[in-house]
C-alpha cells in the first residue's frame, strides 16, 4: 500500500510539471537563444499562421 | 520500501537536470574567404519544414526488483508524455534560427552583399534586391546507435532580376562510433557543412549570373 502511495505521489508530481513551449521550442532551448533568434522564430510562426491559417473540422 | 523511495526521489531529481536533447549549438563561423561581392541588398528568408527526431532510449533499472522497475517505468512513461522534447533529439526551430543568424552574419562579415537582412515578410523585398530563400525541407536525427547523426535536406533559391537559381543540398554529420561527437557537436558538424554548401551555391549563382 505504501509502495503504491509513493508511486502515485511520484507520478502526480511529474504530471504537474509539463514543459513550457515557445512557438514549438522547449523552454531550455529557448533560454539558449539570443533575442534576435527568438524574434525570428516568433515572426516566422506568425507569418505561417497568417499566410496558412489552421483549419478546424 | 526505502529503495523504492530513493528511486522515486532520484528520478524526480534527475528530471530537473538539462539533458543533451536540449542543447543548442553555438553560432557558426566560416574561416575561408568568399570572393563574391554583389552591390545589392539581400533578404534572407527562412522556411522550416519537416522535423524528424530520435527518442532517447528507455533505461529501466532492475536493481530494486520488479516493483521498482515497474515504478521507474511508469514514471519514465509519464515524464516522456509531459516533456517529450526532453527525450527527443531534434534539429528543430531553435537550431535553424541559430543557423540563419549565423548565415546572415557570415555573408555580412565577408561583404558578399551590400547588406543582408533576415526577414519573414516577403513584401519587404523590392525588385532590385536579391532574395535568398533557405527551405529546411527535412531535418532528421538518427538513433543512438548512429550517435544521433543529423541529416539536413535543404533547398536554397536565389531570386534576382526576375530569374531564380535553385539548388538542393544534403548535409550529414559524422555518425560513426569513433567520431566521439556529442549531440551539440553533431549539430555544429551538420550545420557547418550546410553553411559551406550554401556559400558554394552563392558562388555558383554569381558565376552563372555573370
Amino acid at each position: 500500500m505504501s509502495v503504491l502511495a509513493i508511486s502515485a505521489t511520484a507520478i502526480l508530481l511529474t504530471a504537474c510539471s509539463p514543459e513550457r513551449q515557445y512557438r514549438g521550442v522547449s523552454e531550455p532551448k529557448w533560454q539558449q537563444l539570443s533575442a534576435e533568434q527568438k524574434q525570428l522564430i516568433v515572426d516566422q510562426a506568425y507569418q505561417s499562421e497568417f499566410i496558412q491559417p489552421k483549419t478546424t473540422s | 520500501m526505502k529503495k523504492i523511495l530513493c528511486l522515486s526521489v532520484a528520478t524526480l531529481l534527475l528530471s530537473g537536470c538539462t539533458p543533451a536533447t536540449q542543447q543548442v549549438m553555438s553560432p557558426l563561423r566560416y574561416n575561408q574567404s568568399i570572393d563574391v561581392h554583389v552591390n545589392k541588398t539581400a533578404y534572407l528568408y527562412w522556411q522550416p519544414g519537416e522535423i524528424h527526431g530520435s527518442e532517447l532510449p528507455r533505461q529501466v533499472s532492475y536493481n530494486s526488483g520488479i516493483a521498482g522497475a515497474l515504478v521507474s517505468a511508469a514514471i519514465d512513461t509519464q515524464m516522456r508524455k509531459n516533456n517529450p522534447s526532453h527525450y527527443t533529439f531534434t534539429y528543430g526551430k531553435a537550431q535553424q534560427a541559430v543557423f540563419m543568424t549565423s548565415f546572415r552574419d557570415v555573408l555580412l562579415q565577408n561583404h558578399v552583399f551590400k547588406d543582408v537582412i533576415l526577414t519573414t515578410d516577403l513584401s519587404r523585398v523590392k525588385s532590385q534586391d536579391v532574395l535568398l530563400k533557405v527551405y529546411f525541407k527535412s531535418t532528421k536525427v538518427g538513433p543512438a546507435g548512429k550517435n544521433y547523426q543529423i541529416t539536413l535536406d535543404v533547398d536554397m533559391s536565389i531570386e534576382a532580376n526576375k530569374s531564380t537559381f535553385t539548388r538542393s543540398y544534403v548535409a550529414e554529420s559524422d555518425g560513426s562510433y569513433f567520431s566521439f561527437k556529442n549531440f551539440k557537436d553533431q549539430q555544429t558538424d551538420a550545420s557547418q557543412q550546410l553553411l559551406s554548401k550554401l556559400i558554394g551555391g552563392i558562388k555558383q549563382w554569381q558565376v552563372k549570373k555573370s
